[in-house]
């Protein structure tokens, strides 16, 4: 079989009221997490290297604050600064490689097999998604505030922003969703997008805060970093952790927002476009 | 012929059919090398912010940091490109894939890590020549001292990989556990051992011994300390045996699944 292709499959086509279709979706993230929680104690094992890296900042962080005798960087306390990095940490570990599992579906063409499913491929995959997500934040934060509690002491935040920072991480991984897709969805035009993922985790690390605040870095790079979203998947969330304000919230939500509908329409567009490209030979 | 010159040629046949395999994807290839190159180049981007806020950390400076990352890249690179399937080989043993090793004239060990390269791994390579070429240090003296570091750097990584994968003999699939493992070496061999005291400095020398590497910029390529180099190598000769009693103490323990499987 040759040249087939089809466009997005709308719940609109099966006749299924929108109630039903986004109960499919939660049927989805509800099924997935309780996948995710039979290895648990896989993930709990795969937070040792946040253990280790948690270790080795806290480490660096107090050398320096101790040898230039700084109070404060950037208006960061030296407890400020490792807790914002393990929830920054916390943010990046938690985000599943969707890159990986779309170039893989496009290269093997197994897509094909799901344009034929009741359901729109973009939204099934960020169910599951959001599904890992789930888990592996709530795992990796468990481990992450006991560690760096042990190491500086109490957290800085106030309980009562707990719901805000909810809705922060929400959109956070939202938008990593958007981005990894679409690298992954570049699988339809370019032979491997592995080192386009890489690039984007490296970028986030650096214009997204990971490893440092945005307000330490030069004025230059902080200029860089205000046009990309990065910093609203990991900075933005990371310092309300730390330095909780309403105003501020509600700037970044509202950020976080706008840039989750201009990549959402993008990754909309990438998806379509890749479709009518697919190719299924055989069967 | 000595059993050495067979293994090295052994070794370079292999090396050089790997690397065929490779380039029959030209563009895979170089995907996979700039973009590795650039990973790299974005943590030397963090190093060099964090040195304009803090001038040092301790004795060390953004050049020390260059060296330790040359050092670590170049002896990452050596060991994935030439022996990249020292990563797989916990799945090796507990998928019941040594067979087809177990079938030949060669040495086993040898012939299960040669038989794969990370193509990814010559980003590395590149990435720390070219590190090394722009830390300022670069002399013929520092050069002999760099390459002899950096290839007993890719000993060290093989050897670790190898005992940590060969635990799967002992407690069935150690997968996760060894690339847990693997990583903390890594992590730790990037960083300032000074950074470390007490225990933790302990087991950097010997549980993980990130530390036998990151002494190189400092002590070997700063001061020149020969005794440093000898260290490092009785280090490495210690962890290869290690390594080489743990796999073939627990090969005696493998356990075919009759499996038939087509190697490509």
């Amino acid at each position: 079989m040759a040249g087939t292709h089809r466009s997005l499959q709308s719940e609109a086509q099966f006749g299924v009221p929108r109630k039903v279709a986004l109960y499919k979706y939660l049927e989805v993230l509800r099924v997935n997490v309780q996948n995710q929680l039979v290895y648990l104690m896989d993930f709990v094992f795969r937070s040792l290297f946040l253990i280790i890296i948690l270790f080795i900042f806290a480490h660096l962080w107090e050398f320096a604050y101790r040898s230039a005798k700084l109070t404060s960087v950037s208006g960061y306390t030296f407890p400020e600064m490792i807790w914002y990095f393990m929830f920054a940490e916390v943010i990046v570990l938690s985000h599943p490689h969707v890159q990986l599992r779309i170039d893989l579906e496009v290269k093997q063409g197994n897509i094909a097999y799901a344009l034929t499913k009741p359901y729109s491929y973009v939204i099934y995959h960020y169910f599951f998604y959001l599904s890992e997500v789930l888990v592996r934040t709530l795992v990796n934060l468990v481990i992450g505030c006991t560690m760096v509690g042990l190491l500086v002491g109490q957290p800085p935040f106030r309980a009562e922003s707990i719901p805000y920072l909810a809705i922060c991480l929400l959109f956070s991984s939202a938008i990593d969703f958007c981005i990894s897709m679409g690298i992954g969805l570049l699988a339809f035009w370019i032979e491997d997008t592995r080192s386009v993922q890489f690039i984007y985790q490296k970028l986030l690390f650096i214009l997204g805060g990971m490893l440092l605040p945005i307000e330490v870095f030069p004025t230059f790079v902080q200029r860089l970093a205000y046009y990309l979203p990065l910093r609203f998947i990991v900075h933005g969330p990371a310092r309300m952790f730390v330095k909780f304000d309403l105003n501020q919230w509600t700037w970044l939500a509202t950020s976080q927002l706008l840039w989750l509908v201009a990549l959402g329409t993008i990754l909309t567009g990438l998806y379509r476009k890749g479709v009518k490209n697919l190719h299924v030979n055989g069967g | 012929m000595s059993t050495a010159v067979k293994n090295l040629r052994f070794i370079w046949h292999y090396f050089k059919a790997n690397l065929s395999t490779a380039m029959e994807y030209r563009a895979s290839f170089w995907t996979q090398v700039v973009g590795m190159v650039l990973n790299d180049a974005l943590w030397l981007c963090f190093w060099r912010l964090f040195f304009q806020e803090f001038r040092t950390i301790g004795d060390w400076t953004y050049t020390e940091l260059l060296l330790l990352y040359a050092v670590v890249t170049i002896g990452f690179g050596l060991a994935y490109t030439i022996m990249g399937n020292c990563r797989n080989l916990s799945q090796l043993i507990s998928e019941g894939h040594l067979d087809f090793y177990l079938a030949l004239p060669q040495n086993i060990l040898l012939h299960v890590l040669v038989s794969r390269m990370d193509v990814s791994a010559w980003g590395d390579l590149f990435f720390g020549i070219l590190v090394y070429a722009i830390s300022g240090v670069v002399t013929w003296y520092n050069t002999i001292l760099l390459t002899i570091a950096s290839i007993l750097t890719a000993a060290i990584m093989v050897f670790f990989t190898v005992a940590c994968h060969s635990l799967s003999f002992y407690i069935g699939n150690a997968h996760a556990l060894a690339s847990q493992l693997t990583n903390a070496l890594l992590t730790f061999a990037m960083y300032p051992t000074q950074l470390f005291r007490g225990i933790a400095k302990f087991l950097l020398f010997t549980v993980v011994p990130a530390g036998l590497i990151t002494w190189v910029p400092t002590e070997l390529i700063r001061e020149h300390r020969w005794e440093i180099l000898l260290a490092m190598a009785a280090g490495t000769v210690f962890l290869g045996f290690v390594a080489v009693i743990l796999f073939y103490r627990g090969l005696r323990k493998y356990e075919s699944g009759n499996l038939i499987s087509v190697r490509v």
